[in-house]
């Protein structure tokens, strides 16, 4: 049994119910992850790839963290159902930061534009998604740490 | 040209900060402190980094300016505990550590070497001349790295 800690000193007690998919999960999150990284260090001709690989690198971690909390399979076709499923785990959880939502949220809202949109995507874009899927990584990694640690073998 | 006014202590710092840059975009948003009291306040390490924000693999890179004693910077890399642990070399010439020293003593694990140059432009760049390999490390040291990562914050990390 892990134990998620909360800034109140209360702990909530988790058992990884899908080790093996979470690990599956999390290695298609380092995947994505270290892609939109390397491509970053160019941006003029990757842009669009970028934003991209920034939405899967998240969707990919935040099914790692559903995997293992609840033992299911992230289906959602709608995948903001998926933002409020996490937000549902981490309140039950007692996380009171809760600014991981808010940047998985948001990728998740640019995805459509990202992927299908007609208009030529900024730089500006481009750079908030590398930096709210960062930042989503740390909030997963630190507010879960306990459950990811032991999935990442480390 | 701004090297030469520089101290050695100076530069040591400067050829620190790039090989964090270097672990920074290698590692998946990771936790990095300098100048590291790990794994106990008598010993320390210039640079140590926690991989996945403090939940992950520990690595460790000590930096060597000008012609040093590698082979002793090589046994006191090695004696440090992590799962992966580089030597980060700037200024020493064309003179590198025995292949056979970086190896540990059961084969699992081999210490990084890292090449520090200085462009033309003054900026310094980082590269792999010895890939590291992973060391095995007693689970006990997680519980340690726990502890130390919540009792200093760190000097470069992706807040959440």
């Amino acid at each position: 049994m892990k134990k998620l800690p909360s800034r109140w000193g209360l702990y909530t007690f988790l058992k990884n119910l899908d080790p093996i998919a979470m690990q599956q999960y999390i290695e298609r999150a380092d995947h994505f992850l270290q892609a939109m990284k390397l491509a970053a260090l160019e941006l003029a001709p990757y842009r669009t790839g970028i934003a991209l690989l920034a939405v899967h690198s998240a969707i990919s971690l935040n099914d790692a963290i559903t995997a293992g909390v609840t033992g299911k399979k992230g289906k959602h076709q709608d995948h903001l159902a998926a933002a409020k499923e996490l937000e549902s785990i981490s309140r039950k959880h007692r996380i009171q930061n809760l600014n991981g939502i808010s940047h998985f949220r948001w990728l998740l809202t640019e995805k459509t534009r990202i992927a299908y949109g007609r208009e030529r995507l900024d730089d500006a874009l481009i750079l908030m998604s590398v930096d709210r899927a960062e930042r989503f990584h740390s909030w997963a990694y630190n507010y879960f740490k306990e459950i990811l640690h032991a999935s990442v073998g480390a | 040209m701004l090297r030469s006014v520089l101290s050695e202590e100076q530069q040591r710092s400067r050829v620190k900060n790039a090989v964090a840059h270097f672990l920074f975009g290698a590692l998946i948003v990771p936790k990095i402190f300098f100048d590291a009291h790990w794994p106990s306040r008598k010993t320390g390490v210039d640079v140590l980094a926690v991989d996945r924000a403090g939940a992950g693999e520990i690595h460790v890179a000590e930096v060597k300016v000008g012609s040093a004693d590698l082979a002793d910077a090589v046994q006191c890399i090695a004696g440090i505990p992590a799962h992966f642990k580089y030597l980060a070399l700037f200024g020493n010439g064309s003179y590198y550590p025995s292949d056979r020293s970086l190896y540990a003593p059961d084969g699992m694990g081999r210490i990084g070497v890292i090449q520090v140059r200085e462009n033309r432009a003054d900026e310094l760049r980082t590269e792999f001349i010895v890939r590291p390999e992973r060391f095995r490390l007693d689970s006990s040291y997680f519980k340690q790295i726990d502890k130390f990562t919540s009792a200093r914050p760190p000097d470069m990390e992706i807040r959440p």
